[in-house]
Parts: C-alpha cells; structure tokens; sequence
C-alpha cells in the first residue's frame, strides 16, 4: 500500500462491523476519553478566568476607581479579555468537546489519532492564552469579537482546522443510515465557523477594506460566530440529550429540516442590524431587518419541537441535572431569538441600539441558552467518559441556582436599564435634550450594581461547577464506588 | 448560504461604495441649497484614470477634500484609543436628526455617511454609548486642558464642585497617561492645573503632573475628531 | 476511497438502525457486555425523530412573514443605492428634513451646552481656580470685537476676572486649522447667546461684526494674551 492510502485507511474510525450498539458506544466513550476530557478541562479553566474578568469589569462600571491605576486592567481591556476568555476559551473548548463527542456518537465512529486533536486542542488554548494576554498588554485590536491580536490569528486557525477536520472525517465515514438533526448542526458549524473567522481576519485585519465595509465585515463575523456556531452547537446538544435522556423520539422530523434550513438561510444576513442609523447604505439596513425578523420561523420552529418533546416529563425535567440546564437553555434560545427579531425594528432599536439592552441581549443568547445547554451537556458526558458518578447532587444544585437566578437578575437589569438608558439619551424636550450625559450614566449605576450582584451568583456558580468538576476527576471513593446517577430530585427510575 | 450573504452584504458593498474619493468641500457654496442628497458625480475630467467627485455648478474638481487624513501624532492617539478599548463606551457615529437625539446632543450637525471614513485605517465605529458620541469631540470640546483633567480624573471636569446631589462620572481614570515629575526651570506649559476642590488629585510640592506620550497623543487624536465639513450626499441639519 | 479495505461492507449491520434493540443483550457474551460501564447501561437509546406534521398556523404565519418582508423592502431600500442613508427616502424628493427658522440664541444655547458648559459650566459660573465665570464677566458683555477676538483666536495665560486670577487655555474656535472652525454664523450664535444668558443683558453680536473681525485678524495664528487683548480694546 502506498503511504498515502496507509494515512487514508489508518484514520478511518470506523468499528468492527457485527458489534451491539452499546459495546460500539462504550468504544467511542472509551476512544474519546482523553480529548474531550482535555476540552473540557481547558473549557471549566477559561470559565473562571472569563468570570474573573467579568466580575472586574463589572464593579469598574459602578465604581470607576476599583483598580483604577492599573494599566492593564482597565475597563476596555477587562471587558475585552472577558469576552475573548469566554468566547475562544470556555464556548469554544466546550464546543469542541461536547460536538465532537456527539458526532462521534451518532456517527458510531470515533477518532483515531487522537494525538493530532489532543495537539491541536493545546495549541488553540495556547493560542487563546497569548491572544487574552495581548489584549491585556496593549494589543487589543479594538474590533468587537475579534480583540486578539492579529499575530494569534494564523495559530488559532491552523488549531481550528487541525480539530474541526475530526468532526468532517467522523462524518464523512458515519454508519449508514438516517442523519439525524444534531449531526446536521454540527456539521453546519464546523464549515461555518472557519469561513467567518478567516474572512473576518482578512478583510478587517490582514488586507483591510475600505471604510464602513470594515463594519458590516464585522459585524456579519461577530453576529454569526453566535448564529451560526454558537448557535447550532447549543441546538445540536438539546437535540440530542432531550430526546437521550427522557427516552422518546424528537416531536417532528419536518420541524427540524425547517428549523435548519430557515437558521442556515437568515441567520447570516441579520448581523448589519447592529449598523441601524449607522453610516451604510440604507438598503443594507433594510435587509439585516428584514433577515432579523424572519429569525422568527426557526426560533417558533426549534421551541415547538422542543416542547413537544418535552412536554409531560417536566418531573424528570426537573431531577436530571442535564435536562434542567438544557431546558433552561431551550427556552432562552426562544426568548432570546423573539427579543433579536423585536430589536432589530427600527422604532425599537433606536432606544436599544448602544445601550446596556444590546450587552444583556448579547448575555441572553450567550450565557442562559448556549452556556446552560453546555452546562448540561457536561453533566451527561463526564460521568460516561469518566465512568464515575458525580459526586456531589449539592453542589450540583448550587450551580443550577446560582447561575440561573444570576443570570435573571443580570438580564431583568441589563434589559430594564439599558432601555431606560436608551430612553433618555433619546428623550427630547423643545428640541433640546432632557438629560445630561452625566445623568444618563449615573442613572445606570443602580443597574451596574444589580449586575454585579448577579455576578456574584454567577461566580458562586461557577465555582461549585469548578469543585465538582474537579473532585470527579480527582475521583475520590464518593465517585468511583457510588451507585446510581447522581440526580438534584427524588424520581423513581430517572436516568442521567 | 453564508457565501450569499458575504457576497450581498460585503462584496456588493466593496462593489458600491468601496472606492469612494474625498470630495470638494460644500460648506461655503450657498447655492448648493437646490442640491438634492446624492447628487454628487464622478467623472475623469482631465483623462489622468482617476474619477474626480463633484456636484455640478457647485465645486470645481481640484479644490481642498474632505474627509481629510490626520496627522501623525494624531495616529499614533489613534493606537492608544484602539488599545485602551475607549471604543466599548464611545462610538463614533451620529445617526440622523430625528432617529435618536445625537443632533440635539451636538454630537454632531449631520448624519455621518461612508465617506467619512474612506481615509481612516481602521473604523471604530463602535456600538456602545455608555459614554457620548465622540465623532466630532475635537470640535465640541477643543481645550487640551480639558481632556488632560478629564483623562487624568474625569470626577473633575464632571463634577468639579464635589456637590453630591450633581450627577458624577462613571469614566475609569486614565492616571497611567500621566506622570509627576520634578518641576525643572520652570512649569511645563501642560502641567496639570488640579483644582483646589481636589487636593488628593495634586502633586507635591516642587513636582507636577505631565501627560506622558501616550496622554499627548491621545489628546491630539480626540482633537482631530471633527464633523465640520460637509458632503454631497449628507448636509447640516438646521 | 473505493481502494478502501473496508468499504466492500456497511460497517454496521444492527438489526435496527435507528436506535437500541431490546433483544440485543441476549444475543451476546455476557463477557461483551461486562465492558459496557454502568452509565451506559442504564441509558436510554439514541436520539430518533417523530413525523408529525408541520402546524398549519405556523404556514400562514410564515407566509405572513415573508409578505411583510417584501413590502419592507419595497418602502425602505432606497433604490438598493450607495449613496441614500435615509429609509424615509423617496425618488425625486422627501425624507428630506426641511430647514428651520435661523434663531441664534436657540442655536447659541445647543452650541454652549455641547461645547462651552464642560468648562464654563451650565450656569455660566465657571470653576473657581480653573475655569473663570461667564455670567456678568465685563469680557463677556463689554466689547464685542473683544469677545469675538477671543472666540475666534482663544486665550492663552493669566486673565483676571471679577477679581479672580485664572491661568488657563481657551482653545480657539474659528481657527480651522488649529481650532474648531466654526462659521461665521455660529460665532455669532453663540456670543449673542452668551451676551444676553444668566442676566447678561448686553445687545446681540452681528454675522458681520464678526466677519469684519475675521478678516482683521486673518494674519493672527495663536491664541491671544489678556494684556494684549486688554492694550488693543481697553476695559470700559
């Protein structure tokens, strides 16, 4: 055999034929151990330093003199390192983690090489630890979602391929038969998310264009890597754990293709309606509207299925750690998606469009969808990879209440004071303004000090999350030896 | 899909407007009053292969552009915004009389358009106004002596009384653009001059406080930031 | 691939392809099945799909949507042109905002609150130790070709005001070079404006008085001094 062939056949992760589902599942949960353990691990690790940052930038809001003389920390750069923490580290190691380990499941094949991924996995956290650390040091390139450096952009792409190619080979050689909706997502995602980056990279950074194309560039990077990977990535994992775990099919198979087709089809347009009022051409506008708006079919869409799955097991919802956090995720996805498509109409954007209402909205999507389906996800998975259970149902409640009664609080008060900041920045009074700068910031204070607090809960969160995660790897007697699933209700018979 | 959106979004608009020209000032030709938005033509006037924008019977081709370039240390300000992250508080775009109060606010007196931007390398328009507009901050607020005290602690230009029942500012300081130094022969002439109202914001005695490179470029950025000009296809709003 | 050693059979030959067989369990070693871990065990089968159809409220809903849309961008496309910001935008005309009435004090008012009142504050009282007064400041309501001097050049070291030394930089506002470059038009908005504020009660400054000053000083390029200012128009 030539060597090329050899390379071929010794990368095809296809099992021997003849093996019984579970023994095939056990294989790949075996196989996959090693670097989907890692992602998450990097994922869990950048989640704390996202929310240490997070919680800096928050309290600078509110008290603007809070390490005030610190170079290095000031606001635009701690805000900028949370985001790229949060997006490149702990969204995208998850990412990584949680679709490549689907995949690999409804595939029924699994990756061999391993080393290649679990290589590439560490160049992309060493990529994103420079790039966080360049923000940091005065190289923040000050393009919304895009702040690294441009130097880091060549290491993470080349990361990115070397880890996404897996997730195309796994399905290039999946086992016959139907292609279910969580396979397509991840599919969709991984194609997507290179183009947007690197056009994005080139078009911005490498070789700018010309103006104000810089922004619409920008602004259909930064509006797809949450629509069109973020997106699908949370929906690829309801997809699969609510129907896994409560044990009955999707409600409809026709909602699914629709709700794909109308997210692959508008989604990608949307993004020029954070340009509204903005210096481009009006029709641009018009059409980032128009796509925001038609985000309505595959929101409406996703929820029916969704519920129509779940609707009637809201007991087992409630004890399954997975489905409480995935459920949560699912009917923020919604919310989310409807409040996308109402703020993108101009007599609504107009008083939202540069306010605290944009950053919660960005949070709403982010966080209580994406964040929270991963979170569940994780509770499904490590307990397979680890063959351990989680050792402690406590801390698992910790984190479910305080992320989700934090991230309430967060969204009531981003969205209700960033609409009354909006309000009176516009708010006019025989042609001259009502409110002075200053008033319209120090009527915000209250509002920046409700988030904090949230923050608080959050970090409370995240660190149970973190003991956790933590204590299971460590694999203490209360994990390796407990019987049963470890659940934060009493249900006769329900599964994790 | 997303190669249909890339190509209708970014493609079509490198295609309309990507090449854009700074074009003849407007400001003192009063009969450009008639002048409909958009009016503006581009033709090869004198056969050289490069279109020349203009409005009929109201610029000649080879008078003063607009947008026009900033200066050097204004660049090297530029740096220092970008990387400072001003941008996640400031934008720098006016959207037009009656979307919004940024005419009203002063912000600045017409819409800004694509061609303001065309010589800018890279466009900070930003999405985010926790802070105002800074489009045409050169021209609404011209002393450096403000923007020094106001970098240097943005408490005292705010609020310079210390009166609690005024509103004060959310601003992070900018201490780190600014250094004390002993007071050589005689007082820099952009020493700080710290109001008595804030004592603890004072240098010793005998030193002062200066702004460090980074401080005075940034400075002369913000005062290059000017909307005193207009285009064909955007005019003054009354 | 078709050299593939494996691709001459299906690599998964379950009985039922979509999801978990019963009745597999008993078709195999115990010995198999023991490498399967307990969570496994207990899992329920892999994720399938329903055919239930598609709601048809949800069809005219969405036909509802994709109606709207066409209209949408029908009324607010500008023609698809490069050149149109306004989605009021009408072919040949409208969206056009129509000129209001010149008022120098209600454009002198936006221009002090937007450029002066940083500095000067809104009651025209300044900061004392910084910023000197406005409000009954002989500079301000005595010569006229003093204040517009002063507009148009800026003000550079001490200046006594009311009593109170100020050491300070006013920056230049009709310069367009090193200042804001305002018009004619504006300097006299706003010296009217501050000339007749906060119980100032001194007569209106005129576009031409200021456009005579201009010209005057055209050969001026920095800002002016108080003595100097004080040698040229005396205090009355």
């Amino acid at each position: 055999m030539s060597p090329l062939i050899s390379f071929f056949t010794s990368i095809d992760p296809r099992q021997k034929t003849g093996v019984p589902l579970k023994v095939q599942l056990s294989e790949i949960d075996r196989q996959m151990r090693v670097p989907v353990i890692m992602f998450l691990c990097f994922a869990v690790l950048w989640l704390q330093i996202g929310t240490f940052f997070a919680m800096v930038s928050s309290i600078k809001l509110h008290n603007p003199e809070f390490l005030g003389d610190l170079s290095w920390l000031t606001f635009g750069r701690t805000r900028s390192a949370h985001l790229n923490s949060v997006a490149y580290g702990w969204a995208n190691n998850a990412v990584f983690g949680v679709g490549l380990w689907i995949m690999a499941r409804l595939c029924k094949v699994t990756v061999r090489h391993a080393g290649i991924l679990i290589t590439a996995g560490i160049f992309w956290n060493i990529g994103v630890a420079a790039g966080v650390f360049g923000i940091l040091s005065g190289g923040m390139t000050s393009i919304e979602w895009l702040e690294m450096p441009m130097q880091v952009a060549p290491l993470l792409a080349l990361s990115y391929a070397m880890i996404g190619v897996w997730g195309v080979i796994m399905f290039r050689y999946r086992a016959l038969g139907h292609v279910y909706v969580s396979q397509w997502y991840i599919l969709g995602g991984l194609f997507w998310f290179p183009w947007i980056y690197m056009i994005a990279q080139v078009m911005i950074l490498w070789v700018p264009a010309r103006g104000t194309v810089q922004a619409i560039t920008n602004w259909w990077f930064a509006h797809n890597v949450l629509g069109l990977w973020y997106t699908p990535m949370g929906l690829a994992a309801i997809y699969y754990f609510l129907p896994k775990v409560l044990g009955r099919p999707i409600h409809s198979y026709y909602l699914s293709v629709l709700g794909f087709w109308s997210l692959a089809l508008f989604y990608n347009w949307a993004g020029v309606h954070h340009l509204i009022g903005g210096p481009i051409p009006v029709w641009l506008i018009s059409a980032g509207i128009v796509a925001s708006v038609m985000m309505v079919i595959p929101a409406i869409v996703t929820a029916i299925n969704h519920h129509m799955t779940a609707v009637g097991n809201a007991r087992a919802v409630w004890c399954s750690p997975t489905l409480r956090f995935i459920v949560f995720g699912a009917m923020s996805y919604t919310f989310a998606s409807l409040f996308g498509s109402a703020m993108a109409l101009r007599d609504i954007n107009v008083v939202t469009h540069f306010s605290q209402f944009t950053v919660g909205h960005a949070h709403h999507g982010a966080y209580a969808f994406f964040t929270m389906v991963m979170f569940g996800s994780v509770y499904f998975m490590v307990p397979r990879l680890l063959k351990r259970e989680w050792p402690s149902a406590a801390l698992i409640k910790v984190h479910f209440w305080g992320t989700a009664i934090g991230i309430g609080i967060m969204l009531f008060a981003l969205h209700i004071g960033g609409w009354i900041q909006g309000e009176m920045w516009n708010e006019l009074k025989d042609g001259a303004p009502v409110y002075s700068n200053l008033d319209v910031s120090q009527a915000l204070v209250k509002w920046f000090l409700s988030r904090s607090f949230a923050g608080i809960l959050l970090t409370i969160g995240h660190v149970a999350f973190l003991v956790n995660f933590v204590w299971m790897l460590a694999g203490g007697k209360s994990t390796r030896y407990k019987e049963g699933p470890t659940l934060i209700g009493d249900k006769e018979g329900s599964t994790l | 899909m997303l190669a249909f959106s890339w190509t209708g979004l970014i493609l079509s608009s490198v295609i309309q407007y990507g090449s854009l020209q700074p074009v003849t000032e407007f400001v003192n030709h009063p009969q450009s009053e008639e002048q409909i938005t958009g009016a503006f033509i581009e033709l090869d006037l004198d056969n050289d292969g490069k279109k020349e924008s203009f409005v009929p019977g109201v610029n000649q081709p080879g008078e003063q552009t607009f947008p026009q370039p900033i200066s050097g240390l204004a660049q090297q300000g530029k740096e220092v915004y970008q990387n400072m992250g001003c941008l996640y508080c400031h934008s720098q775009q006016v959207r037009r009389k009656g979307f919004g109060a940024d005419f009203e606010r002063g912000w600045g007196d017409r819409q800004t358009v694509p061609r303001d931007y065309i010589l800018q390398g890279r466009v900070l328009l930003g999405t985010s106004r926790t802070g105002p507009d800074l489009m045409a901050v050169g021209q609404r607020q011209p002393s450096w002596e403000w923007h020094y005290l106001h970098l240097y602690n943005p408490r005292i230009t705010a609020n310079p009384t210390r009166d609690p029942n005024k509103p004060d500012s959310i601003m992070p300081p900018f201490r780190f653009l600014f250094k004390v130094q002993k007071i050589g022969d005689a007082p820099s002439p952009d020493a700080l001059k710290i109001p008595d109202n804030f004592p603890e914001d004072k240098a010793p005695e005998g030193y002062e406080i200066v702004p460090t490179d980074e401080g005075r470029a940034l400075v002369a950025y913000l005062l290059s930031l000017k909307l005193n000009y207009e285009l064909p296809e955007s005019r003054f709003s009354e | 691939m078709s050299d593939h050693p494996n691709s001459d059979h299906k690599p998964d030959r379950l009985p039922n392809e979509r999801g978990f067989d019963p009745h597999e369990e008993a078709a195999y070693a115990d010995d198999t099945l023991h490498r399967v871990h307990q969570q496994l065990q207990r899992e329920k089968e892999e994720p399938t799909e329903g055919f239930s159809p598609i709601p048809i409220f949800l069809l005219f809903l969405f036909g509802g949507l994709v109606f709207w849309a066409g209209i949408y961008m029908a009324n607010n496309s500008g023609e698809f042109r490069p050149d149109i910001y306004n989605p009021e935008w009408k072919p040949g005309g409208g969206g056009n905002e129509t000129a209001a009435a010149w008022d120098p004090i209600k454009r002198g008012d936006r221009l002090f609150r937007n450029n002066c009142a940083a500095c000067h504050q809104a009651d025209g009282n300044g900061v004392p130790g910084s910023f000197p007064p406005l409000a009954s400041s002989p500079w301000v309501v005595g010569d006229e070709a003093r204040l517009v001097k002063i507009l148009l050049r800026g003000l550079q070291g001490p200046i006594e005001v009311m009593g109170t030394t100020y050491n300070g930089a006013m920056p230049s506002y009709g310069d367009n070079s090193g200042g804001a470059g305002w018009s004619d038009r504006d300097i006299h908005a706003i010296a009217t404006y501050i000339r007749q504020s906060w119980g100032n009660g001194a007569p209106p400054v005129s576009e031409e008085t200021v456009a005579a000053v201009r010209a005057e000083i055209a050969d001026r390029d920095k800002a002016w001094t108080a003595p100097e200012l004080l040698e040229m128009h005396p205090m009355e």
